[in-house]
């Protein structure tokens, strides 16, 4: 809607009704009687009733005479000045009530001034959005709220969550995490204590990132709900730049199929958040049983996160798991480990452990990073613990000598044993 | 104000011990601001008294839910008290779902996906029931059930919650009074992410098994109808809870809130008034049946199978199961659920609770089954009790009510709990409602007062019905009052007999009782009732429905509005063309096979010196009717070529016909010969010399997204002077020696009539093309809204009018109509760049005037890319034009005759385009390379005195 500096605009200053004089027009009465109060209204009003003291009051002023007097120009003939339907227009069907409430397609500010635009096609509510500035139209809308009692929606503080000293599962739609990503209508927000959230998308439980911060903003919880959440946390880990590549699975002989995870269960208890879900094959076929632990990390060598997943596998054959490194980085391989240069500066550090039912080694399991980030492979017959460590350090430096491997080796596996979850042991 | 925490991670409560530690903000209260201003006002200038309630406030013992009492209301609470449940301070129970634990707490969950347990729920004194929260974070929760299930050899109760995308069962596993345990049930339907598409639930059938309903969408841009983009929105779906098998059950639904059982097994669903639905209705679910809303049939087999998407703005033919029960619109927009009244509620039978959330009514709701099929009564219970969506009984006889409206708005109080509960005087009431053969049979809960007097008076009958459409609800339509022949009592004097011999089935009927009072000496509490006349009692079935299918708009008018006369006025200007002329003509008196042309007007003939061209069409048209008169002389040829392609042969057969021709009427042969030419069904041609008219119903070949052809031209009906020679033939590829070639067809082309095989006569040319009855709206803004011309601009500015001076412009009943001396009116918006405008025109005999787009005030006058709006005034500018710069002189449309006019303005690369159709034919497509008019107003003016310009329908549409 860019305006041309060449055409002047001129508008009439007055918005005048422009009848023709009809001497049998019977409207004229209470016309004076509409001037009269019109004149009223764009007075200070006199309040009749108090309102509560501790109630903010909005800035009524100008923009609710705007209102109040276009109403009374285009509604009231129809909707009554008090907004009650008992307008003087004969319709085939009364007009909305505002003050019984109940509107045919919401009372949020968007959706009256939608209706007051486009009006409601099939019914005699006519359309106004081309007779009207779009910021009449807003004030329009705002004073049917009032003829309405529209209760206040949550304020922006009372919608937003945070998360205490338990974990919490937040279920909603997800918008992107990235610009280019898709958005969830069935989200989850596993967040943490310490402020770690992890953004899961439900239909097959991909781990989209991990967050840093406030968990959650419910916009749902205003107007006519149905929004998206408004994760608050910083991204600061991104799997696979926020659409991630599913689990792979290959039986002895056969071909590499991408795998299903399906959600049983989640679980919040005070020790931590799991979640329980099922790798099916493409054909619906139970591959494995699989428990899913997140929980942040604090090393010395510095902050991150933990992913343990307790894999109870049935058939013959091996699974492909990939974990992401960030966009944006470089990858130099270190065998059991990987280390990625963020790009905000730093590395992160992806380490992995495993065990097999007892046994704390399992040399069918490997390990390996490429460019795109860590990779484990593993049979999927029996039972199996992994957990993908990644850390980010904020100083970093390759170990020079065999003294400083073993320090660092150590020390990473203090991380994961400290990762693991108290269930497993 | 404070920040929310909330205690997501914290539970410090034991098991139903209320919660108290949470840093809260203060509770919100109701606000009324202008509204309590403007009652005021209004008070004081019509003497009437406001009417306003009294908010309610918090934690204060309440015995009555007082707002805005009526006298109806006052009497409702000598039987019903409502009191209301206090809630955590900061916390809003928009509630959404409500159940019964086994221990005897009440479950609640919301919409802002919390689920709280309720301790002592029916404690005597209200405020002593305890909240505490058990879960958080859920999705939504606008249904629960507490359902017991088998467990081992023995069973366990399972707290089912619906959450928006997945059905779940709750656990609290580790015993802490929180359910830190989630399992995903079930999540076999579709979320798109619109904001509309809620889940509802949640009741059980005798078999265990759960069922849910899920709403449409509405997107934009028309967004007032709803949609079905993701699986299975719009169904009811049934749920095995143990296995999570998902069965699709029934589908026509638009936002059914409310799902519940009766006592005898039938499944009960409420819908929301809006597109397909007249009010709100009270279905008994069909199983595999379709209910109404036709966008959820895209998931049927059917549509599914064969790819197909069910319109949203046409009736289905899929014959639709109706309600039980339509809720007249008074007491009813939006309704919750059902559940039935158990006997320690009231004195009523076999009956159910309706939650109504606009209003704020309770409603009760009784069927019964007339000629196979269920239908029944509705009527008040205990109204204006608050925005209560969710209703469950308590073993006994206490109700609780759930409240939300937030979003859409309804009475207050907008959330929260209540009860209700019977104060020990029974009320005096419309018991069960049965319809007879003759009439209705209407049972009181006492025994009406000994004496009373009961006739024909006693009762009144009003009957109407519904439009089906996609129009948002119905008015009530067809109202009758019926007469009321005849009353008559029981002896027990506890049932009345109304004798309605003129009821009529597939009506609702609304019934008023008069001056009926119970032995108890109370009058009756609520007078009327409304029964759902599906069928009627008397053993005979209609198949009629009380929401009828509308019939489609009707079709224009007839006569010469749609027409476009290509040859009228200029005859030449509508046409390429070489050594055709406008003349007199008859058949040579020296030489029939020629024509004698003198100068005149009546004929155009392809005189010229030299070889004459072809007479071809300047403009390009699709389907429609074609109107071609035509004179041959003896032994003449020509053939007239609908879009250059398609081809009626015209030879005279004076001295018999050549061997290659089939005579005038024949369709020529296809261009690879396969299809052989087709002569005429009738032989209709008169012979050289005499004008004759051949008219053609034609159908343009369709392409889809790739250009390919998915239907071939048809000729829909050929005739010649009125005879049918020719229909329904279809052409698989053009005529020979059409233009293109074989494989070239086009949805638009010119009309050709041969000009250079022989000498040929024309005069009435016409075309009528085929239009939609009602074109879509949709992106279309109306230009004039309400019934006047608020915001418009005048030039001059007495153009407006005043005291002595009637306005130039002014609205009479949707039309624009423009007269007086000239002036131009300008559009309160006058930023239009990229933009269509579209109208119905006329204008009279002698007026001229135009459409302006880009329009804006230059000195004295207002430019713009002009469409001309004239028939016969002396400009020879005329209707389809671009005034000044690509006229357009034939007279397309008679004075005084409705016609389409669409002008589009379109920045391109080289150049401002502006398009012009008239009547849906482009007769103007012009490239301003100098991009005279950058944006500006949509404009029309008015010439001069005496002409008349009206306007209907000014839509604009900005791209």
């Amino acid at each position: 809607m860019s305006r041309s500096p060449e055409a002047p605009r001129r508008r009439s200053p007055v918005a005048r009704p422009l009848h023709r004089a009809r001497p049998t027009d019977g409207r004229s009465a209470p016309a004076a009687l509409l001037a009269a109060l019109l004149l009223a209204l764009v007075t200070p009003p006199v309040r009749a009733q108090s309102t509560d003291a501790d109630a903010p009051v909005a800035d009524v002023g100008a923009a609710d005479d705007v209102g109040a007097a276009q109403f009374a120009l285009l509604c009231a003939r129809c909707h009554g000045l008090a907004g009650d339907g008992k307008g003087a227009e004969v319709l085939d069907r009364p007009a909305r009530d505002f003050t019984a409430g109940g509107f045919s397609f919401g009372n949020t500010i968007e959706a009256i001034s939608r209706t007051v635009s486009f009006g409601i096609p099939g019914t005699p509510m006519p359309s106004f959005g081309e007779a009207l500035e779009p910021d009449v139209v807003e004030a329009l809308a705002r004073h049917v709220r009032t003829l309405a009692h529209v209760t206040e929606d949550a304020t922006e503080e009372e919608t937003i969550l945070r998360v205490d000293d338990r974990p919490v599962a937040l279920r909603g739609g997800l918008p992107p995490i990235t610009e280019d990503a898709p958005a969830h209508p069935r989200g989850l927000l596993l967040g943490l204590p310490g402020g770690l959230t992890f953004e899961y998308r439900v239909p097959d439980l991909a781990l989209l990132g991990v967050r840093l911060g406030d968990l959650a903003k419910r916009t749902d919880w205003t107007g006519r709900g149905g929004s998206t959440l408004e994760p608050l946390g910083r991204v600061v880990w991104l799997n696979g730049a926020g659409a991630p590549d599913p689990m792979t699975w290959a039986s002895p002989r056969g071909p590499t199929e991408p795998v299903t995870a399906e959600l049983r269960a989640i679980r919040t208890p005070a020790s931590g958040a799991t979640l329980t879900w099922d790798a099916l094959a493409p054909d619906g076929t139970l591959l494995a049983r699989v428990t899913e632990h997140v929980a942040a990390v604090s090393s010395p060598l510095g902050a991150g996160f933990a992913r343990t997943l307790v894999v109870d596998g049935l058939p013959a054959g091996r699974f492909d798991l990939f974990q992401a490194a960030s966009p944006g980085a470089a990858l130099v391989e270190y065998g059991k480990r990987s280390v990625v240069a963020r790009e905000e500066g730093g590395v992160e550090l992806v380490t992995a452990t495993w065990r097999a039912g007892d046994d704390q080694t399992d040399g069918e399991v490997l390990f390996a990073t490429s460019p795109r980030g860590a990779r484990l492979a593993f049979p999927s017959d029996g039972r199996r613990t992994f957990t993908l460590l990644t850390l980010w350090p904020a100083a970093w430096e390759e170990p020079a000598t065999p003294e400083q491997e073993t320090q660092l080796r150590a020390t990473l596996d203090a991380a994961h044993a400290a990762a693991l979850p108290e269930v497993d042991r | 104000m404070t920040s929310r925490r909330t205690a997501l991670g914290r539970c410090t409560q034991r098991r139903g011990a209320p919660r108290t530690a949470r840093t809260v903000h203060p509770r919100r209260r109701d606000r009324r601001r202008g509204a309590t201003t403007i009652a005021a006002l209004l008070a004081l200038a019509t003497g009437a008294a406001a009417q306003e309630g009294e908010p309610l406030t918090e934690g204060e013992p309440v015995a009555e839910v007082a707002a805005a009492d009526t006298a109806v209301t006052r009497a409702e609470s000598e039987h019903w008290v409502v009191e209301r449940y206090v809630t955590p301070e900061g916390e809003l129970l928009e509630v959404g779902g409500l159940d019964w634990m086994p221990d005897g707490r009440l479950v609640v969950s919301t919409r802002r996906g919390q689920v709280w347990m309720v301790e002592d729920a029916l404690a005597d004194d209200v405020r002593d029931a305890r909240f505490s929260l058990y879960a958080e974070g859920l999705h939504e929760g606008l249904g629960l059930n507490v359902l017991e299930v088998p467990d081992g050899d023995g069973t366990r109760h399972a707290l089912y919650v619906l959450q928006r995308g997945e059905l779940t069962e709750l656990r609290d596993e580790d015993g802490d009074g929180r359910a830190e345990t989630w399992l995903r049930v079930a999540d076999d339907w579709g979320l798109s992410g619109n904001y509309h598409e809620f889940a509802f639930g949640l009741p059980d059938d005798s078999d265990g098994h759960l069922y849910l309903s899920l709403n449409l969408g509405f997107l934009s841009p028309e967004w007032w109808l709803g949609r079905s983009v993701a699986e299975y929105r719009g169904w009811v779906l049934r749920v095995d809870p143990l296995t999570g098998e998902t069965t699709p059950w029934a589908h026509g639904f638009r936002s059914p809130c409310g799902l519940g059982f009766d006592r005898h097994g039938r499944l009960l669903l409420t819908d929301n008034q809006g597109d397909w639905m007249a009010s709100t209705p009270v279905y008994a679910v069909q199983r595999g049946a379709f209910h109404g809303h036709p966008a959820s049939l895209d998931w049927t087999p059917d549509y599914l199978d064969n790819g197909l998407h069910a319109s949203v703005e046409q009736p289905s033919e899929v014959p639709r199961t109706p309600p039980a029960v339509w809720v007249p619109y008074e007491w009813s927009r939006s309704a919750g659920n059902l559940v039935p009244m158990p006997e320690t509620f009231g004195p009523f039978t076999d009956q159910l609770v309706m939650a109504e959330l606009t209003n704020g009514h309770l409603m009760r709701v009784q069927l019964e089954e007339v000629g196979g099929v269920v239908q029944g009564a509705v009527l008040p219970l205990r109204q204006r009790v608050g925005s209560v969506v969710r209703v469950a009984f308590a073993d006994d006889g206490t109700l609780v009510g759930g409240l939300t409206n937030r979003g859409w708005g309804g009475l207050d109080p907008a959330d929260g709990l209540l009860r209700v509960r019977a104060t020990g005087t029974p009320p005096t009431e419309v018991d069960r409602v049965h319809l007879v053969d003759g009439g209705f049979e209407v049972t009181f809960t006492e025994a009406l007062a000994p004496g009373l007097p009961v006739g024909p008076e006693t009762a009144s009958v009003l009957q109407y019905d519904y439009d089906y459409w996609w129009e948002y609800g119905s008015p009530e339509r067809h109202q009758t009052d019926v007469a009321v022949a005849g009353a008559s009592l029981s002896e027990d004097r506890r049932t009345l007999h109304i004798e309605v011999p003129d009821l009529r089935a597939a009506m609702c009927a609304r019934v008023t009782l008069h001056d009926v009072v119970g032995e108890s000496g109370r009058p009756l509490l609520h007078d009327t009732f409304a029964y759902t006349v599906n069928q009627l009692a008397d053993g005979s079935h209609t198949d009629e429905l009380v929401a009828k299918t509308v019939p489609p708009p009707p079709p224009r008018q007839s006569g010469k509005e749609g027409w476009l006369r290509l040859s009228y006025g200029d005859a030449l200007d509508a046409w390429e063309s070489t050594g055709w002329s406008l003349v007199d003509a008859d058949l040579d008196p020296d030489d029939r096979s020629t024509f004698r042309v003198t100068p005149g007007v009546n004929a155009l003939v392809n005189v010229g010196h030299g070889s004459p061209s072809h007479y071809r069409s300047r403009w390009d048209f699709g389907s429609g009717t074609y109107h071609v008169e035509f004179m041959l002389p003896e032994g003449g040829h020509s053939s007239v070529w609908v879009q250059g392609r398609y081809a009626i042969e015209l030879t005279d057969d004076t001295h018999g016909l050549p061997e290659w021709s089939h005579g005038t009427g024949a369709i020529l042969r296809s261009f690879d010969e396969s299809t052989p030419a087709r002569p005429p069904r009738a032989d209709a041609y008169t012979g050289a010399g005499h004008w004759h008219v051949l008219e053609i119903d034609f159908e343009a070949p369709r392409f889809d997204a790739d250009g390919a052809k998915t239907d071939d031209a048809r000729f829909r009906e050929v005739r010649l002077d009125g005879a049918v020679i020719h229909e329904d033939v279809a052409f698989d590829m053009p005529s020979q020696l059409g233009l293109g070639g074989p494989g070239d067809e086009v949805s638009l082309g010119p009309l050709v009539i041969a000009g250079q095989t022989g000498p040929v006569a024309l005069r009435t040319l016409e075309f009528r093309p085929d239009r939609e009855a009602q074109p879509s709206t949709e992106g279309w803004l109306s230009l004039i809204g309400g019934d006047d011309l608020a915001g418009w601009t005048h030039l001059p500015p007495e153009a407006a009018g005043s005291e002595d001076e009637d306005p130039s412009w002014l609205l009479e009943d949707g039309e624009l109509v423009g007269e007086g001396p000239a002036s131009w009116i300008l559009s309160p918006k006058g930023d239009y760049t990229d933009v269509s405008v579209r109208a119905s025109v006329r204008v009279n005999d002698g007026g001229d005037a135009g459409l302006l787009l880009r329009a804006a005030v230059e000195g004295d006058r207002v430019v713009g890319y002009e469409a001309q709006i004239n028939t016969s005034f002396a400009d020879p500018s005329r209707t389809g034009g671009l005034h000044g710069v690509a006229p357009v002189k034939v007279e397309l449309v008679p004075a005084g005759t409705w016609f389409d006019l669409e002008v589009d303005v379109t920045d391109e690369p080289d150049g401002t385009r502006v398009r012009i159709a008239v009547n849906g034919v482009v007769t103007t497509d012009h490239l301003d390379t100098s991009r005279r008019f950058a944006s500006g107003h949509v404009a029309l003016q008015q010439h001069h005195e005496g002409g008349v310009v009206r306007i209907r329908d000014l839509r604009v549409k900005r791209r």
